[in-house]
């Protein structure tokens, strides 16, 4: 037999009924928006496309150039693409067992100018791919250089900042600037006394820093008719140092993306003298080592131009001729050129272009206070 | 008595660069406000080098070099200006000051023989 309800009971039962009418209206609500932007969702999802970049095991250029320049253009190609996809970079670490200073500071600028560079701005995101699966000491060597705070989006929660001598090295975070910035140089080398207390030597690191940063700002993006792919509007630079405590040393690497030093040369006021060392070595004017090379003599060995430019580049390699066991690296173009002592040059030429101009210095650190 | 000028206290904490456009510690700017009145009133100057991160050879070249290309012969400059440095490694800094000058001076003389 039915119960009549209780005035109570009528008021709840017509709560609930009310209730499950506001649910169906809403599910009815989100179906009909779902299904009127469905095309739209569609579409954008079509429009992006997805990157997987594989970094190879040695991630150096120093020991493993080809393969990381590999990486280092496949990103950039698919970064220009220019054919209106918005991309995503998944960076996959999880094979990397070494990574080198001088990869890893082209690559995050090369991230850098992906997601800045008038053109492309804003069509391309990077993400760490996996990255419970790659090396702790990688992911450590990455997060201390500052490649997550705004480069590379890293969901997985943050491990806690090791001490740098448990991973055997200390780092300076990677300084990207536009233009002439000697206090920035000036805040690297002090820093740098900061991970390396008996580091004694941070005013060759400030004059060479400044000196390169003169030669970026004068000569690198001058001409845009010589650059392969649009830079960042601006004289931008990257630089960034790490104390490697087994090896004793310091390694400071500064890196542009202009056109490289072979290729601006024939604007130098010097050029002739350059050529003069082509014609005592009896090769043509087409080695981008030797182009390095003659520059360097050039500007260490002439004299002066008569409003006195033109000592900028010596001093970039200063250092080796003054400091035992030191050695500068400088990558331009196609071209390569070590400065271990006064006699002891290396030249070379690189399997690939590096896309700019990357200078890094070697230094000792003598514990003992020498 | 002398005065004495310490770069990084008195003109700018990080010398570089050689003209105004490079930053304002280029040499230029240091040249102009400090060594040039001190000749063209003939008042000695001490210039100390110490506590800077370094200094740049474009800062330095333009500073002193460029003192010769204003017209102020080597003699006066060296007369009226000293330039002094005690922190350890700093006295690599006075010899290329010296060069500087020196070399300057020869292209100045080429010039004027061509």
């Amino acid at each position: 037999m039915m119960r009549r309800l209780s005035p109570e009971e009528r008021i709840k039962a017509a709560a609930h009924a009310r209730n499950r009418w506001k649910k169906e209206l809403n599910r009815r609500d989100v179906l009909h928006s779902r299904i009127r932007l469905e095309p739209t969702l569609r579409r954008r999802i079509a429009e992006t496309k997805r990157v997987h970049l594989v970094v190879p095991e040695v991630f150096g250029l120093n020991q493993n150039y080809s393969e990381s320049m590999s990486i280092v253009e496949q990103l950039k190609q698919e970064a220009f693409a220019k054919d209106g996809h918005k991309r995503i970079f998944r960076l996959d670490f999880s094979q990397v067992e070494h990574v080198e200073l001088d990869a890893f500071l082209v690559i995050s600028a090369e991230i850098d100018r992906a997601r800045n560079a008038p053109g492309i701005k804003n069509l391309n995101r990077f993400s760490a791919f996996r990255p419970r699966l790659w090396r702790p000491h990688v992911l450590a060597y990455l997060e201390q250089f500052g490649f997550f705070d705004d480069l590379v989006e890293y969901s997985l929660r943050r491990t806690k900042r090791r001490k740098a001598l448990d991973l055997g090295f200390a780092t300076v975070p990677t300084i990207a600037c536009a233009g002439m910035a000697p206090e920035r140089a000036g805040q690297l080398s002090d820093e740098l006394r900061n991970v390396a207390q008996f580091f004694r030597h941070p005013t060759f690191v400030y004059e060479g820093l400044v000196e390169a940063m003169h030669n970026t700002v004068d000569h690198a993006y001058r001409d845009k008719d010589l650059l392969k792919y649009s830079p960042v509007i601006g004289d931008w630079w990257w630089a960034a140092a790490i104390y490697l405590h087994a090896e004793s040393q310091i390694q400071v690497v500064m890196f542009d993306q202009g056109a490289g030093i072979p290729k601006t040369l024939p604007r130098w006021s010097k050029f002739e003298a350059v050529r003069g060392y082509f014609d005592g070595w009896g090769v043509p004017l087409d080695d981008d080592g030797l182009m390095i090379r003659a520059a360097i003599q050039t500007s260490r060995t002439s004299r002066s131009s008569s409003d006195g430019r033109g000592k900028g580049l010596g001093q970039i390699v200063s250092i080796a001729r003054e400091l035992d066991d030191s050695s500068v690296r400088i990558l331009s173009g196609n071209g390569q050129v070590i400065y271990r002592q006064e006699d002891d040059v290396e030249v070379s030429t690189l399997e690939k272009h590096i896309g700019g101009t990357l200078i890094e210095w070697r230094i000792p650190v003598h514990r003992n206070g020498v | 008595m002398a005065q004495t000028i310490k770069i990084v206290e008195d003109f700018h904490p990080y010398p570089a660069g050689r003209y105004p456009a490079d930053g304002e510690g280029n040499g230029t700017s240091f040249r102009e406000k400090f060594l040039v009145p001190a000749l063209k009133e003939k008042r000695e100057v001490i210039i100390d080098l110490d506590g800077a991160p370094g200094y740049p050879v474009s800062f330095l070249e333009e500073a002193f070099g460029g003192l010769v290309r204003e017209g102020f012969s080597p003699e006066a400059i060296r007369q009226w200006i000293e330039v002094v440095a005690k922190q350890p490694g700093f006295e690599r800094y006075l010899r290329h000051i010296e060069e500087h000058i020196t070399v300057a001076e020869q292209q100045s003389s080429a010039k004027h023989v061509h």
